[in-house]
């Protein structure tokens, strides 16, 4: 049987007897897909990588305490974890947040050339999501980056589905207006 | 900025911005099993289950009987207008020693005083 064919929730059982091969396998599934979340959650490819193992490290320690009884997909539950570590590393780099993107983007373990060679345009979107309110961005990464169905990104985020698309619908609206001001300033300090 | 322009910003974004894990990264998460202990398993699951479906069923039978017995001593204990038990015999014997006219202490008097001057005030009317 190809590791294809075990389920999410079959490996989660597996790794709560301690198979190490199973975590492995379920590493291997969710660690890309992921980390590009919780780095785009967090702005930052440092931090990112700092939740991803703290995910992985709460998915082996807890993974003999899951119940499959209660029927919880486990991306639903990954992506819980993932978003709640990332939460966590904003409120605690809070007194932080007014860094501008540039002092941000310098402090990152990236060369100088390599921050000039980022593209601009990503970084205006990346600049005016992190100005979103948190619960908007979220929603927006859930849905638009992972691939994620409207009622999946409610359960990941614990909110009913009314209120997930409205996240969504303010979410875009803040950015498409966070985006126009930025695109009018520029033009006004061109001429 | 309209919806579609709006896409197209996103999608290059998403596009930039999905770093590949890093080999130290993949390395430091498959040492986990070998670094991590795993919790408790199926014992340290049931306990804790049953333990609060133990507390659910007891705490608001607990509280309604502790409010039953505090409500119980509240009406059913003295109240501050009954009088002790010493009291009334105190009262007993003052009565007994008057009507004996052993004793005649101030209020007794003064109440003798008052029945005397009532009389007086009938007799002279």
């Amino acid at each position: 049987m190809g590791t294809d064919a075990i389920t999410d929730e079959e490996l989660i059982l597996r790794i709560g007897e301690g198979d190490q091969t199973a975590y492995g396998i379920l590493v291997d599934r969710h660690l890309s897909l992921n980390l590009g979340y919780a780095t785009k959650l967090l702005g930052n490819a440092a931090e990112g990588e700092e939740v991803m193992q703290e995910a992985f490290i709460r998915v082996w320690k807890h993974a003999s305490r899951w119940d499959p009884a209660r029927k919880t997909r486990f991306t639903t539950w990954f992506y819980r974890v993932v978003t709640n570590l990332c939460y966590d590393v904003c409120r605690k780099r809070k007194p932080q947040s007014d860094v501008g993107i540039l002092d941000r983007m310098a402090s990152d373990d990236m060369s100088a050339d390599n921050v000039i060679a980022v593209d601009q345009r990503s970084n205006r979107i990346k600049k005016a999501l992190e100005e979103l309110p948190q619960r908007q961005h979220t929603a927006i990464m859930l849905c638009y980056f992972q691939g994620l169905s409207n009622r999946e990104a409610a359960e990941v985020m614990e909110v009913s589905l009314n209120a997930l698309e409205s996240y969504l619908v303010r979410g875009r609206r803040n950015l498409a207006d966070i985006l126009s001001d930025e695109k009018n300033s520029l033009l006004k300090e061109i001429g | 900025m309209n919806d579609m322009k709006l896409n197209e910003y996103l999608n290059d974004y998403a596009k930039s911005h999905s770093p590949e894990p890093s080999r130290d990264l993949i390395d430091n998460i498959m040492r986990v099993p070998r670094e991590v202990e795993q919790e408790a398993s199926i014992l340290s699951v049931e306990i804790p289950s049953k333990i609060s479906e133990w507390f659910l069923f007891l705490v608001p039978r607990i509280s309604g009987l502790t409010a039953a017995c505090v409500m119980g001593i509240y009406f059913g204990g003295a109240g501050s207008s009954a009088l002790a038990e010493d009291e009334i015999d105190d009262i007993d014997q003052t009565l007994i020693e008057v009507e004996q006219g052993i004793i005649l202490d101030e209020e007794v008097d003064t109440l003798l005083d008052l029945e005397e001057f009532i009389f007086v005030e009938e007799a002279a009317q």
